[in-house]
């Protein structure tokens, strides 16, 4: 298979694991701003795979380590492990059997990952909570390398008025996923009137699930029964915040807090709405170093300017939060970083 | 769609003298001890509850924002005030210059822990005693692998422990160190200087310490071992089953003579439970609930829900409580699972507790 024959199927597989259809003109771009020669000083600089990546998707959302094998197969890695949460990912495993076989037969899924065979991987891509990744920051040799995604959280910034055209991508940003993702929506700032935010955006979440039926487990049940009572019992000591709620069962529930102390979120359709006083760092706090993305209204550059020193590796509009484009630098890394080899090609004169 | 707003609480002056609480104090003390059916449970249970919620605002308060109705007409319609508000706020039917005990509750630094006050013991010893009592406790001589109340007064635990050495009059020695650390030696001379069968207590980390730290120590026949207290804040996780293979081979016990209290600092009675699977139970003045938290009724028989307890001698502050464990119904009395976090799937969400906790 040629690379352009790689890349072209690469394109055809990738609306699964991006949210929406990617053209092979936009995987070979990728693929050659990424990867093709670069100049350098004394020559040039190419890509080369590596010989084998593994990748440790602890989580159950398919999301990350779908993105991760499908880097994996653009650059040309030729073999990849992918360990699988215990409950397994199925749609990782049906997106796997759908490959050409010339693609596929590089593909190893498992759900055990003994250390001999973690030992027989030179680059570990590990998507986990923190203790995942220092139990496998433990197991590595200095000379396997470590690309580490951890846990992280996204928020949206409403500045200013005019909020109702937001409202629709607002709830798609909640309901992908069921808020497990990193780019999930979590916490919506709102500068101004934020209560008739919330309560907008209430009604707009029982319309949208209203035909969708809701189940979770009894862990989770019990933690989404809990935070409302939390809530609630901070309204009963006179605290000034509000929830809705369905009226029976847990499938969505917003909460509205003008109080500078967070409320527990359990996920799981749960959102809180906040005031948004125009430093996005003070209201994250410390948790700032873990923001993955906002999603911003009004989308303008002068607005997106202001949220730069929370450093967001994503700033963009509702309702596209969940889709990534295919060249986003997620923590911080290229797209291939960790998967390529770059060698110097010194084949001109040192100059000076 | 339902909608709620903070509550406005009473502004009508409480009536917080003491000398109701201690009459309410005797009577219930007098259930304890001579027993009642649960038509009688049903009666003191709905009466004390509209006893401290006249005392006590966040009771009330809470009932009306959560959507309780207004006069429950059995004890399961009462409102069970969540575990946060001991947290939270003070939650006591009694002058606040009358208190002379606190407990609170353990958990890892930084993290705000629970209140629970008491302005006497007598109750509270009332209630442990009759307790071990109901559940077949046999009085062994207890060796504690946990501070004694000397050492922790604000631990619930230990203070429960020394109850019963007075109430019960049950010889205890003591044999815990600073950080759970557990002087092995002296326990193995107290079990082989011992003739007689008896209780080795303590809180589950401080056994888990003991597995991993001391060659066996097998304890006379007849004893009995009381686990207790879970993991919290210590980053550990041993399955139940687990645990209990291990201090059967280490101890020489049967499982069944491996028991586990279940308690919590917000309560004023404790469940008590042997081997495996089976139910936790309490004294008669005891009630639990199994609730569905998709629908807030109780669960249908062997389904997992939340766990709420009645208790009457929960006097001084709230008698029905909703804790954060799940358990599976079993007809009226329930199966304990606890809460694991390992069983939340959270995608790569960052976890709202590292969010509160870092900004805690």
């Amino acid at each position: 298979m040629t690379t352009a024959e790689r890349l072209r199927h690469l394109a055809e597989v990738a609306e699964p694991v991006w949210g929406r259809p990617v053209t092979f003109e936009a995987v070979d771009r990728l693929f050659q701003e990424e990867m093709g020669p670069q100049p350098s000083l004394q020559g040039q600089r190419v890509a080369v795979p590596v010989s084998a990546v593994c990748h440790v998707i602890s989580g159950n959302t398919p999301q990350a380590g779908l993105q991760s094998l499908w880097r994996g197969l653009v650059a040309g890695v030729p073999r990849q492990l992918v360990k699988l949460p215990g409950a397994g990912l199925p749609e990782l495993d049906r997106w796997v059997a759908d490959l050409p076989w010339q693609l596929r037969e590089g593909i190893t899924l498992v759900h055990e990952l003994p250390d001999e065979t973690l030992a027989d991987y030179p680059v570990v891509a590990v998507f986990g909570r923190d203790q995942t990744i220092e139990a496998f920051r433990r197991k590595l040799r200095a000379d396997q390398r470590l690309l580490a995604y951890g846990h992280r959280f996204s928020v949206g910034v409403i500045m200013g008025a005019g909020w109702n055209e937001i409202l629709a991508g607002a709830v798609q940003d909640i309901l992908l996923f069921d808020q497990l993702g990193c780019l999930s929506l979590r916490t919506i700032l709102v500068s101004q009137s934020g209560n008739a935010f919330a309560e907008a955006l209430a009604g707009a979440l029982q319309q949208a699930c209203a035909k969708r039926a809701t189940t979770h487990n009894p862990a989770v049940a019990a933690e989404i029964h809990e935070a409302r009572n939390r809530i609630r019992l901070r309204m009963a000591l006179a605290e000034p915040l509000r929830i809705w709620t369905e009226k029976a069962g847990l499938p969505w529930t917003v909460i509205w807090n003008p109080t500078p102390e967070p409320v527990f979120n359990p996920l799981h359709r749960f959102v809180e709405v906040r005031p948004y006083p125009g430093d996005l760092a003070g209201v994250l706090g410390t948790e700032r170093d873990h923001l993955a993305a906002v999603a911003l209204h009004p989308c303008a550059s002068a607005h997106a300017e202001t949220l730069l020193p929370c450093r967001p590796s994503r700033i963009c509009r509702f309702g596209e939060l969940q889709l990534p484009p295919i060249d986003w630098p997620q923590e911080n890394r290229a797209p291939f970083d960790g998967f390529v080899q770059w060698v110097e090609i010194e084949t001109k004169q040192p100059s000076g | 769609m339902n909608v709620t707003i903070p509550s406005q609480m009473s502004a009508s002056p409480l009536d917080h003298s003491l000398a109701p609480v201690l009459r309410w104090q005797e009577r219930l003390t007098n259930w304890i001890l001579t027993g009642g059916d649960d038509d009688h449970f049903n009666a003191l249970a709905l009466e004390l509850h509209a006893f401290q919620k006249a005392r006590c605002p966040v009771i009330a308060a809470y009932a009306g924002v959560a959507g309780w109705q207004k006069e429950p007409a059995h004890w399961k319609e009462i409102p069970a005030l969540p575990l946060e508000a001991f947290k939270r706020t003070r939650v006591t039917i009694f002058p606040e210059e009358a208190t002379k005990h606190e407990f609170i509750t353990s958990g890892t630094t930084g993290e705000t822990r629970g209140r629970h006050f008491m302005p006497n013991l007598d109750l509270y010893q009332t209630a442990v005693c009759a307790g071990w009592a109901e559940a077949g406790l046999p009085d062994l001589p207890q060796l504690l692998l946990l501070p004694t109340e000397t050492e922790a007064p604000q631990s619930s635990l230990a203070t429960m422990f020394g109850l019963l050495q007075r109430g019960r009059g049950i010889s205890q020695t003591g044999l815990w160190q600073e950080g759970h650390r557990l002087d092995a030696g002296q326990l193995r001379a107290c079990v082989v200087e011992s003739a007689h069968p008896l209780c080795l207590a303590g809180t589950s980390l401080a056994f888990l310490h003991l597995l991993e730290t001391s060659d066996r120590i097998v304890l006379p026949a007849g004893s009995i071992l009381m686990e207790t207290g879970g993991f919290k804040g210590s980053g550990r996780q041993i399955e139940k089953r687990e645990l209990y293979g291990q201090l059967q081979e280490f101890f020489g016990l049967q499982t069944d003579r491996i028991w586990n209290e279940y308690g919590m600092t917000e309560l004023s009675s404790q469940f008590y439970t042997n081997d495996l699977g089976n139910v936790h139970r309490s004294g008669h003045w005891v009630r639990a609930m199994v609730v569905d938290p998709a629908t807030g009724e109780e669960a249908k028989e062997g389904a997992t829900g939340v766990l709420r307890l009645y208790d009457l001698a929960n006097l001084f502050s709230c008698l029905a409580v909703e804790t954060r464990d799940l358990a599976i119904r079993r007809g009226e009395e329930f199966e304990l699972i606890g809460r694991d976090p390992a069983a939340l799937p959270r995608g790569c969400s960052r976890e709202a507790d590292a969010l509160l906790q870092s900004e805690g």
